[in-house]
């Protein structure tokens, strides 16, 4: 089995673990930790995708956006915004897939 | 099916088979949603059906509340196109109740053709807004996932009538009038 078939396997195994614990700490953690952990999740996701090269320019761009907020400071204005602006990003570039079809 | 059967045998219904929704079946089931009452009978609804696999995926993507994977999703809109004044008002209740109305009509018609359903409130209204080119004024407001229930769920716990039904006033409580 190839290196980067067992790192793939092993890391969306990972996530999986990730989500699944995420879901049962936040009975025990301040609610407003969730979104960050979605967010989180959609980052770790999005390194997967990655390290295979299956990311296209605007998943690339957004990879890039969201890993800046993962690592930044934490500031819930901020991540509201960006998590604002980025939803509305996906809806414009579903619509545009969905159009080209 | 009568009406009451109907209403009482009505499950919210999560878990789909792949069988397709037919157009004809759906634009009864619409059909039925849009002869519910509005206020001054002003029917400022739209409704938008999604029955194309991928773009019901997509507005899954919109919509967290979607779980399973429906045979068609439909929209409930609140049209306000030429509203002035209060009637503008994003928290007039009025246009929430002539949605409500509307979606029990849809669920009810759904279940007497044979199909499931369920109200989904859990989505990003100016992406999945975006995503159906709703021009300014038509607002997503409610959705609601339509397809073959891949089963019947047991009747949910209800509260008893007497928790919830009092007459006359909520101080007289459960007893009856002596007419």
């Amino acid at each position: 089995m190839e290196r980067e078939t067992i790192n793939r396997q092993e890391e969306t195994f990972n996530l999986i673990a990730y989500m699944i614990s995420s879901a049962r700490g936040l009975y025990d953690e301040p609610p407003d930790y969730g979104s960050f952990r979605l967010l989180d999740a959609a980052g770790r996701l999005l390194e997967i995708l990655d390290t295979s090269g299956e990311l296209d320019p605007f998943l690339i761009q957004l990879k890039e956006e969201i890993d800046a907020e993962r690592e930044g400071s934490m500031d819930d204005a901020r991540q509201r915004q960006n998590l604002e602006r980025w939803v509305i990003e996906i809806a414009k570039e579903l619509r545009r897939r969905a159009e080209a079809d | 099916m009568d009406t009451l059967e109907a209403i009482f045998s009505r499950r919210s219904i999560r878990d789909f088979t792949s069988e397709p929704v037919s157009d004809e079946t759906l634009r009864g089931i619409i059909q039925a949603a849009a002869a519910a009452p509005s206020g001054s009978n002003s029917e400022k609804r739209i409704f938008i059906s999604i029955r194309e696999p991928r773009r019901i995926a997509a507005a899954r993507a919109l919509a967290p509340g979607i779980i399973g994977r429906p045979a068609a999703v439909v929209v409930i809109c609140l049209d306000q196109r030429g509203n002035t004044g209060e009637a503008m008002n994003p928290v007039d209740p009025t246009q929430y109740i002539n949605s409500g109305a509307a979606l029990q009509n849809l669920l009810l018609a759904a279940h007497a053709s044979g199909l499931g359903a369920c109200p989904v409130a859990s989505f990003h209204t100016q992406g999945l807004a975006i995503f159906l080119g709703l021009p300014e004024g038509i607002i997503p407001c409610l959705l609601v996932v339509v397809g073959k229930p891949r089963f019947t769920p047991a009747a949910p716990r209800k509260r008893a009538l007497d928790e919830i039904y009092f007459q006359e006033s909520y101080e007289a409580g459960h007893g009856t009038r002596d007419d």
